[in-house]
Parts: structure tokens; C-alpha cells; sequence
């Protein structure tokens, strides 16, 4: 297949193609559904197809195919090149490649357990003893689904330029969800464990622990009151962290979004034009880093073939960075970073956040909350909702405690917090040292829109903002 | 004929290795995207694909698998992966039986040979013809950017019962977003424009709309916290129909206690003057479709009607569920647009119509006390699902309402309030009607619509 791909670059570059790239693909996957102790649903797919882009007079054109023979893809790379060439009519700025080293390796990502050493029979009989540690709990559960899938692709990348580079990646989720129901108010939980490897990456957390405090978690929850709304400090964990960062920092630091090529559907950024201003606290550090083995953003070449690096992003409250394909990189004469990714071959690739967290700091869970005299904190991700620029933002946890004189004293559901990105990345006063990443499997761009799998983190950090209890709207 | 052939083979191999039951789900597609920012052209994507989905059922147990490589031994493989799903999978005590052959009555005018042929440069060409709409209807317009997507595809359905459903269709739609400048204000704006044949596409109008948008809402100002009359234009709409409303009437969510309406069946969930269907069958609309991807022939199916909740959207799997049969619902969707042989079947709406009321836009409006009148809202997502809680952001063509008129733009606001709670506080339903989608969800046909005594706050 390598020789295929070079020859059909070689046919590229004879089109007229200043550049141009194939990935060839091979994806598995499998899984399924467990809801109140049944299997609902069950699938596996495979799936192959090649990608090809093509610059030319300085614009792109794509094309995907699911046929894999010599005339096949010929004929996309035609396609391609007719496209990229149909686009220029109207160029005003060429697209222009920042350089890079020519690349020849091979990336397998280590598996301990493989998937089919796990047959699937044993997969649903785990899904099966989460279910029922889940009702065991309280007769107030009265829905609970477990799911269990994984992937494999091998992807094959060459470049007109040289490089070739064949990518192995296994991936695996595991996710509980419990329903509760106790006088008229229900509360649903959800929690996901995963990351790139074998099965092990399901296991970080013990899966029958993880679904056993759920259960008890939202059977607390429904008797719970919601919080006041006003300003004060919230202390948020790691999962809240993980999409706070997600959503206020990753997002808006990907290149073509401050350079508004993602205006019409993903939005804009706010800091557009102020690298190298503050813009948070001196405690604030954020970066984007592919490289983290076992996190769900994991890979060590691009869709570009660019190696993977850390990509700074905020030091010391200072913006310093964005995540860069070769072409924006080209544009803020900077260094592409690896930050290209498609969702698979059928997709163009785009500016993708890989694993982006906030750095950890030096305090202690305890110190944070010591000399706290009243605020909330928070505790897990659940619905962003966010401006186009991510300089007003809104996420829900999944509940909360007050804390009054230092201590955490009582339970709350259905809070909000709010506020705008440099108001809270300046109010930051306390940096936490347990760090956790987390998996997110659906980050949505594009268009089409493209899902794509992340990893985001950070340890527990501490700012001010608005809190709204919002319970029956 | 040839894939046909390949199709009877497939349910003569299940049917041999023991299934029940069978079916076949062919699909040939093809998707051309252009993609417009930052005052240009950037980029044009395509994809060709091909492939088949195969469900066999054996004694209750269904499995499904895929494959885009039609060799005959890889057809086989696809066929036994199947059969291993289904065993490992157990059986669906539920289950009844895939569909048996309906009357299917096509569609006119939802395939249009021009589509098909249409090469590149015309298709970048039409691009164009949006972007120039957008950037020369003023001086002030400082960015433009959007896509137009147009795509075709060819399913065809068989099953062992006698199901065998064909049908071709193209689509073509665009969409636009702009933003204005002038000093110290910046605004933005959205134009959409979806058809089915190419001479009914209008690609200027979509620049034109978008532009006209931005330009309008240039010198916002800020709005006080409170309760609004909510005045949503069609393609703010959207969004509330696609992520908030459709799930809660798909059955699946219904049977799980997961939808706001639970256990409301056939009781009044809403003003008397609402009434929302899901509506295949309208000539030339967007997502209009003779029968569902199980090959069940579709209809105008009534969901809400005068305030009353008639049905729920089912597909084969979740009627059997219920001992009802499918409403003709069952989609098989993916990331891209249009139909996937890569999926399951799952009920989905097709075409969400909410029927249009007796007074114009302008006097729904003449009719507002205190309200806010919004052209796009964005990140718009269930709270609380079995609540029917929402959060929701405006994002364009949004304006303070007093006393009947029309006054000064506005900033965004944050939105958080209650589908229940909006569906009964209906103030009003003009009769301007039009077809939008968001960024990725469901065809709508609406006109603009008034919701009373919802809470607003600035961002």
C-alpha cells in the first residue's frame, strides 16, 4: 500500500499540485449497549477509505473514497486536484505551508489487553455486574445503562514531500449511567472511563466502584435543594476543569478559529490579536499536548505528519501559543505544532484540541477549602453553553456543596456556573496539585461536522464567579 | 442490476446460514462541500462512498454489520459478523418482525439529473454566487464565511419479507454568515436556503439574508435581565426543534422516561393554536423521502395538533417495543448528511413542520408588549431532558420589541426556560413559513413564533 500512495503523490505533484497528502485507512469497531440489564444495542463496523488533499493555486481541494484499487485512487486525486483548482478562481490569500521535516516512521500505540483477547461474551457479562450493583443500591434507580466499545485503526500517511508514516491506535470507553426517581424529581448521572490503549484504559477506575457510587450519588441527589444564585468563589475538580478548558482555553486557541475561518459554524475567539498580553492570573498555565500516553487525545504525528509537541498556551496568565496546522503556522511565522486531525479518511483534517489541560499547581484540596468563608464547589462536567467568541461562558456540574467557614457542608443539584473568560482566568488565586485527564469523545467542528475524540484535564482550581441554582425554569 | 444481484445473494446467504429474517440497506453516495471564510473560497471537499448494512434475525436475536468492500468474500464475512451480533447479542423478547412491503408513493421532485452532473466549477461557482451576495450588499460587511454542501445518493432496501424500496435524491444547501462593522459595534448575521432541484436554489438570497441581518443589528445594546415574549424567526427555531423538542418525542426517549412529555400520550401539552408534524411527503422540501431507511413507506405524520400530543416518532425496533407498528421513522444517520448504511436504524423525524397561524410576522409583532425578536441562537442544549429544561445563547439578528415595534438590536442574551412551559405560553404563529437546519439536526418548516414570559439575561 506504501508504494500505492507514493505513486499516487508522484501523480499529484504531475497534476499540478503544489502539495498534496493521502491517509489510508483501516478502522474497527465494537460495542454495545446494556440498558436496565438488557443488551439494546450492538454493533461492530468496519470500515476503509482514503482521504486525499491536494493544494493547488494555492487553495485546497479534498477527496474521500471507500475503493482502495490503483484506478479508484487515481481518480480521487483527479477529483482533488479539480477541486483545489475550481476553488482558486477566487483566492486572495494562497495558502502557504510552513516547513517541515521529512518523516519516516511507525507509531504503535502499547496495548496491555487487547480487545479480542476480551471476547465480548466477558465485556457484556462487566456491563452486566455494573447494572446490578447499580440497583442494588436503592429501589429509587429506576434506569441504568452500561457501554462498553473500542477501535482500532491503521493508518497509512504520505505526503508528497516524502514523509510516510503508518499510525497503529487502539482505543476503549467504558460508560455507567444511573437514573434515579423518588417524588416527582429525577436526577441522571453519567460517567465515562477510557483512553488510547487496550481494555486496561477502561479500568483506571474500578468499574463496579465507579457504577456503585453513581447509583448512590444521584439517590442523594434527588432529595437535594439546588443552590442559591450569586457571586462568590467556586472551587471546581478536575472533571469540571476538564471542560472548562475544553471549552474557554482548547477551543480558542485553535489557529483558524482566531483567524476566523471557523466563523460560521464553531465561532471566533476573543483573544484574537493578544499573544503576549495577560490575560489571567500568574497562576493560570494551559497547554495542549498530544504526546500523553494512555489519554484519549493521544498520537505522536498529526494528519500533517508533523511530530506531536507540548503546545504552550497560557504561561503564567500570559497568552504565548495557539494549536497550529502548517498552514496557519505559515501564517503567524510560527512553528507547525501538530494540531491536524480528522475524524477519519472521509474528513478533511482541521485544527483539533489533542489533550489540553491546566498545569497543576502546589495547593491541597484542604488548603483551598480552608479559607473559604462561603462558595460552592463543583463537581462534574455537564452542559456548556458558550458565546461564539468563549468570552461569555455557562457550564451546569453534575452537583455541587456548599461551603460555609472552611467546610463543605451541604449537597446541592442543578447549579450553574457562569461567567466571562478574563474576569474568572484573573480571579484564579489557588492551583491544585492532583491532576486527572479526562476522556471527551465528542468534540464537534466542521463542516460537515466532524466528532473527534480529546482528552482535556487539569487539577482542582479555584476562581470567582456566578453561581445560578437553576431548578425549574 | 448488478447491485441488485448482489442484494437477492446477500438474503440468500442469511436465509441459507439460518436467519429468520433479513435485509439488505445499499446506499451509493456522493457529497461536494465548498467551504467559504474569511472572504473566500477555502476549500472543497467530496467523498464517494459506497456500502451495505446487513440485519439478520434468528430466533428473536438481531445483528448488524457493515462493509464498504463489496468482494464476495467480504460480503460473507460481513454476512457471519452479523449472525455472531445476534448471538452474542441474545434475543429481543419484543421483537416482531422487520417490515413487509407497504404501498410506497414517491416523492415528486426531490431528484434532479442537473445535480448530479454538476461538476466542480459549477459547484464552486454557485459558492461564489452566495459569498459575492453577502460581501457587495454593503460597505460595512467585514467578514464572510459558510458552506454550501449538495449531495446525492441511491438506496435501495430488500428484505426477506418482500420489502424492496428504491429511490434516488438530490439535495443542495447553503448557508452564510456574516459580520458587519462600524465603529465601536460589530454584529453578525446567518442566511440558509435548502432545495431539492437545482433551479429552485436561489444561492444570492442566502448571502443577501445573512448580510442584511448583520448589518440591521450594527449599534446593539445592552438588555436588562427579565421576562420576554421570545419572538423566534424560522432558523432560530432550529435549534430548540432539533435539540431540545425532537427527543422528546422519539420513542426510545418516551419508553425511557427520558422525554418532558412523559406519560402525556394523548393530552393537551401545549397552546390549542400548536400543532407539529413530521411531514416526508412534501414535494421539492429538504428531507422529504417515500419510505424510512427499513423501507416502511412514510406520512404525514401528526406529532402535536391543536395543543394535543398525537403521536410519537417509532421505527420497527421501538414499535415492537410499544406492539405498534413503525410511523415510518426509522433513520439511519451519520456525521455527514444524509443516509449512512453504517448505522442502525433508530426513529428520527424527517421534515418537523409546524403549522403556520393567520397574521403576518408584522403583526405578531404590532402584538408584543415587551420582547425580543431573534434570528439565530446557538448552543442550545437540554439542562434537564425529562424536565424539558434549556439553555440556550442568542447569537444574530436579535432586537428589543416595546409596545408593537421594532427598536434598537441587541446584545446577546443567555436563555434558560422550560419546553412544556413554552409550548403553552405560545403568544402567537405568523404565516411566513420557511425551510431551515442547523448546524447538524433536523429539517424544519416553520414560521416565526412567539413564546410569552420567557427569562433572559445577558451574557
Amino acid at each position: 500500500m506504501e508504494e500505492l500512495a507514493q505513486m499516487v503523490m508522484e501523480y499529484a505533484l504531475k497534476l499540478g499540485a503544489e502539495y498534496a497528502d493521502i491517509r489510508i485507512e483501516q478502522s474497527k469497531d465494537e460495542g454495545f449497549l446494556l440498558e436496565n440489564g438488557n443488551v439494546e444495542l450492538i454493533g461492530s463496523g468496519s470500515v476503509v477509505g482514503a482521504g486525499v488533499r491536494v493544494l493547488a493555486k494555492g487553495t485546497w481541494g479534498f477527496y474521500a473514497t471507500t475503493l482502495l484499487d490503483k484506478k479508484s485512487l487515481f481518480d480521487t486525486v483527479e477529483r482533488a486536484y479539480k477541486m483545489a483548482v475550481a476553488s482558486s478562481q477566487r483566492v486572495k490569500e494562497p495558502t502557504k505551508l510552513a516547513p517541515i521535516k521529512v518523516i519516516q516512521d511507525k507509531d504503535v500505540v502499547r496495548v496491555k489487553k487487547k480487545l479480542e483477547d476480551f471476547p465480548m461474551e466477558e465485556r457484556i457479562q462487566l456491563a452486566k455486574d455494573c447494572d446490578s450493583v447499580m440497583r442494588k443500591v436503592s429501589d429509587k434507580i429506576h434506569r441504568t445503562s452500561v457501554s462498553i466499545s473500542g477501535d482500532t485503526t491503521r493508518k497509512l500517511f504520505c505526503s508528497s514531500e516524502g514523509t510516510l508514516i503508518q499510525h497503529e491506535l487502539m482505543k476503549c470507553y467504558l460508560s455507567v449511567r444511573a437514573v434515579a426517581h423518588e417524588a416527582g424529581v429525577t436526577e441522571d448521572q453519567d460517567k465515562l472511563e477510557g483512553g488510547t490503549g487496550g481494555f486496561e484504559a477502561t479500568q483506571k477506575v474500578d468499574p463496579l466502584k465507579l457504577s456503585e457510587d453513581l447509583a448512590i450519588k444521584v439517590c442523594e441527589l434527588v432529595k437535594a435543594p439546588t443552590s442559591p444564585s450569586e457571586e462568590m468563589p467556586v472551587i471546581m475538580n478536575q472533571d469540571y476543569v476538564a471542560l472548562l478548558t475544553h471549552e474557554i482555553i482548547g477551543h480558542p486557541s485553535e489557529a483558524d478559529r482566531v483567524l476566523g475561518r471557523e466563523a460560521a459554524w464553531a465561532g471566533v475567539a476573543w483573544w484574537k490579536g493578544m499573544l503576549g498580553q495577560k490575560i489571567g492570573s500568574d497562576l493560570l498555565n494551559a497547554s495542549d499536548d498530544s504526546r500523553i500516553e494512555g489519554a484519549l487525545g493521544y498520537y505522536k504525528y498529526d494528519d500533517e505528519g508533523v511530530p506531536a509537541k507540548e503546545k504552550v498556551l497560557i504561561k503564567n496568565g500570559v497568552l504565548v501559543g495557539h494549536m497550529h496546522s502548517r498552514e496557519t503556522a505559515a501564517v503567524f511565522g510560527t512553528e507547525p505544532n501538530g494540531g491536524m486531525r480528522a475524524t477519519g479518511c472521509q474528513f478533511a483534517p482541521l485544527i483539533r484540541m489533542s489533550n489540553t489541560f491546566i498545569k497543576p499547581g502546589d495547593w491541597t484540596f484542604e488548603e483551598m477549602i480552608e479559607d473559604v468563608d462561603r462558595g460552592i464547589y463543583a463537581v462534574g462536567e455537564k452542559v456548556p453553553s458558550i458565546d461564539n467568541r468563549r468570552y461569555n461562558w455557562q457550564i451546569s456540574c453534575k452537583w455541587a456543596y456548599l461551603i460555609e467557614k472552611g467546610e463543605l457542608t451541604k449537597l446541592l443539584r442543578d447549579v450553574t456556573i457562569a461567567g466571562t473568560a478574563p474576569t474568572f482566568f484573573k480571579s484564579i488565586d489557588a492551583v491544585g496539585k492532583d491532576f486527572i485527564m479526562r476522556p471527551l469523545p465528542n468534540c464537534g467542528k466542521g463542516d460537515p461536522m466532524q466528532a473527534i475524540h480529546v482528552g482535556n484535564g487539569g487539577p482542582y482550581i479555584r476562581g470567582r464567579a456566578h453561581v445560578i441554582g437553576t431548578r425549574g425554569a | 442490476m448488478k447491485q441488485f444481484d448482489v442484494k437477492s445473494k446477500i438474503l440468500y446467504q442469511a436465509e441459507k446460514l439460518g436467519a429468520d429474517e433479513a435485509e439488505v440497506f445499499f446506499l451509493d453516495k456522493r457529497l461536494l462541500t465548498v467551504r467559504i471564510a474569511s472572504n473566500q473560497i477555502v476549500e472543497s471537499k467530496g467523498i464517494s462512498d459506497r456500502g451495505v448494512g446487513v440485519r439478520v434475525v434468528k430466533d428473536k436475536a438481531i445483528g448488524f454489520a457493515v462493509t464498504c468492500n463489496m468482494t464476495e468474500e467480504n460480503i460473507k464475512t460481513t454476512i457471519k459478523d452479523a449472525f455472531t451480533i445476534a448471538k452474542v447479542r441474545g434475543p429481543a423478547k419484543h421483537w416482531k418482525s422487520l417490515p413487509t412491503p407497504g404501498k410506497v408513493t414517491s416523492i415528486s421532485g426531490i431528484f434532479d439529473e442537473e445535480i448530479v452532473k454538476m461538476g466542480t466549477d459549477e459547484t464552486v461557482n454557485l459558492a461564489i454566487r452566495m459569498l459575492d451576495a453577502a460581501s457587495n450588499y454593503n460597505p460595512k460587511i467585514v467578514d464572510v464565511s459558510g458552506s454550501l454542501n449538495v449531495f446525492f445518493d441511491d438506496v435501495h432496501i430488500v428484505n426477506t419479507h418482500g420489502v424492496d424500496a428504491n429511490e434516488a435524491s438530490t439535495t443542495i444547501f447553503g448557508s452564510i454568515t456574516t459580520e458587519a462593522e462600524e465603529t465601536g459595534s460589530r454584529s453578525s448575521g446567518v442566511g440558509f436556503h435548502g432545495k431539492r432541484i437545482l433551479k429552485d436554489f436561489a444561492p444570492e438570497k442566502i448571502g443577501q439574508e445573512s448580510a442584511e441581518m448583520a448589518v440591521s443589528t450594527l449599534g446593539a445594546k445592552k438588555l436588562e435581565a427579565g421576562d420576554y415574549s421570545l419572538i423566534l424567526d424560522p432558523y432560530a427555531l432550529t435549534e430548540i426543534m432539533s435539540y431540545i423538542f425532537a427527543r422528546s418525542v422519539i420513542s426510545k426517549f418516551y419508553q425511557d422516561k427520558v422525554s418532558c412529555f412523559t406519560g402525556k400520550l394523548g393530552q393537551e401539552i401545549a397552546d390549542t393554536n400548536l400543532s407539529i408534524y413530521d411531514d416526508p411527503t412534501l414535494p421539492r422540501h429538504l428531507g422529504c423521502t417515500a419510505f424510512d431507511d427499513e423501507g416502511v413507506p412514510t406520512r404525514r405524520l401528526p406529532i402535536i395538533e391543536k395543543g394535543v400530543f398525537k403521536n410519537l416518532l417509532y421505527d420497527t425496533f421501538y414499535g415492537s417495543k410499544d406492539s405498534v407498528p413503525s410511523t415510518g421513522s426509522g433513520k439511519r444517520t451519520e456525521l455527514l448528511p444524509g443516509r449512512s448504511y453504517r448505522s442502525i436504524p433508530f426513529p428520527e423525524p424527517h421534515n418537523l413542520v409546524i403549522e403556520r397561524g393567520d397574521q403576518t410576522r408584522d403583526e405578531l409583532i404590532e402584538d408584543t408588549k415587551r420582547g425580543i425578536l431573534v434570528g439565530r441562537i446557538w448552543y442550545t442544549y437540554p439542562l434537564n431532558p425529562e424536565r424539558g429544561d434549556f439553555s440556550t445563547t442568542t447569537r444574530s439578528g436579535a432586537f428589543l420589541v416595546k409596545n408593537g415595534e421594532v427598536q434598537n438590536p441587541i446584545h446577546p442574551l443567555r436563555i434558560f426556560d422550560n419546553l412544556p412551559k413554552c409550548f403553552w405560553n405560545v403568544g402567537g404563529i405568523a404565516n411566513n413559513v420557511k425551510q431551515v437546519a442547523p448546524w447538524f439536526g433536523y429539517f424544519l418548516v416553520a414560521p416565526t413564533i412567539r413564546f410569552d414570559n420567557v427569562k433572559a439575561t445577558p451574557t
